[in-house]
């Protein structure tokens, strides 16, 4: 009794079970690595819209173009008045509300500043502006 | 000699319990993050992302540029320049099986020149990359 259960547990441990215990360590150090190189970039944004996309072109022939310029002084205007940020989105309202495809052309100075540029195009994209260009003047 | 036996039989068994499932866990999550892991060189400089609403999550395997604001150019935590912009996309679009389906991001300060940012956007157009994104924060 004593001898056949010692040597059938023998035959079935030696043969299938080798040691698997160095593999092991192995796949840890593995996983740990990529746990540790894995980037999440999670990053919002929005598009940057050049003039050189063919469709920008050829919206700015349309006469129902609006055009908001933003100064080297981060003043923004429209239609030759300056105005204020809160106005942008109901210029843009009213204008979209008339033609859904009205293109949008946010003008900015080289030396505007990124950050007030991104403020205006976020209020156009908000009111329903779907064509916008970034030019410079 | 005959009560040995069990004894020696229950302590075999606790040394070696089945490790099998634990190891087939282990390589569902190793396979999980090899394949999820993605080499991204992010700029390495610190930049206030500009403010809106509008934003959506951008492609997480991107060329990411930062502008500073002091008007400097930056990958992989280098100042490359304007001029540096292009050496670093062509190189990396040749890589890629579909160029079409390159993305780069300008994380650009708000207190960058917007002119400068559009020049790095200009620059991959010319290197041959439609899809750029700039980032912005949704925290106001």
């Amino acid at each position: 009794m004593f001898g056949r259960g010692r040597l059938g547990r023998g035959d079935d441990e030696g043969d299938p079970e080798p040691d698997l215990s160095p593999m092991i360590d192995c796949v840890f150090i593995l996983l740990i690595f990529f746990i540790v190189t894995a980037v999440f970039v999670e990053e919002d944004g929005v598009p940057l819209p050049l003039p050189e996309d063919s469709s920008a072109v050829s919206s700015v022939q349309e006469n129902n173009t609006v055009v908001f310029t933003l100064g080297q002084d981060n003043a923004l205007a429209h239609d030759g008045k300056r105005i204020a940020m809160d106005t942008v989105g109901t210029i843009v309202r009213n204008a979209v509300s008339q033609d859904e495809e009205t293109p949008v052309i946010i003008q900015a100075h080289p030396l505007a500043q990124h950050g007030v540029r991104t403020r205006v195009y976020d209020e156009v994209r908000q009111a329903g502006g779907e064509i916008v260009t970034f030019t410079q003047g | 000699m005959l009560s040995d036996g069990p004894s020696l039989a229950g302590g075999d068994e606790e040394a070696k319990p089945d490790l099998s499932p634990m190891i087939d866990c282990v390589f569902i999550l190793l396979i999980f993050f090899i394949v999820t892991t993605v080499f991204v060189k992010e700029p390495k400089v610190s930049v206030t992302d500009p403010a809106a609403l509008s934003g959506e999550q951008l492609e997480k395997n991107s060329i990411i540029f930062a502008v500073t604001s002091d008007n400097k150019v930056f990958y992989d935590g280098k100042s490359i320049g304007l001029a540096g912009v292009q050496q670093v996309v062509t190189p990396l679009l040749l890589e890629k099986s579909d160029p079409d389906e390159a993305h780069v991001i300008i994380k650009g300060d708000s207190t960058a020149h917007a002119g400068l940012v559009d020049d790095v956007g200009k620059e991959c157009l010319e290197a041959g990359v439609a899809k750029h994104r700039i980032t912005t924060s949704t925290e106001s």
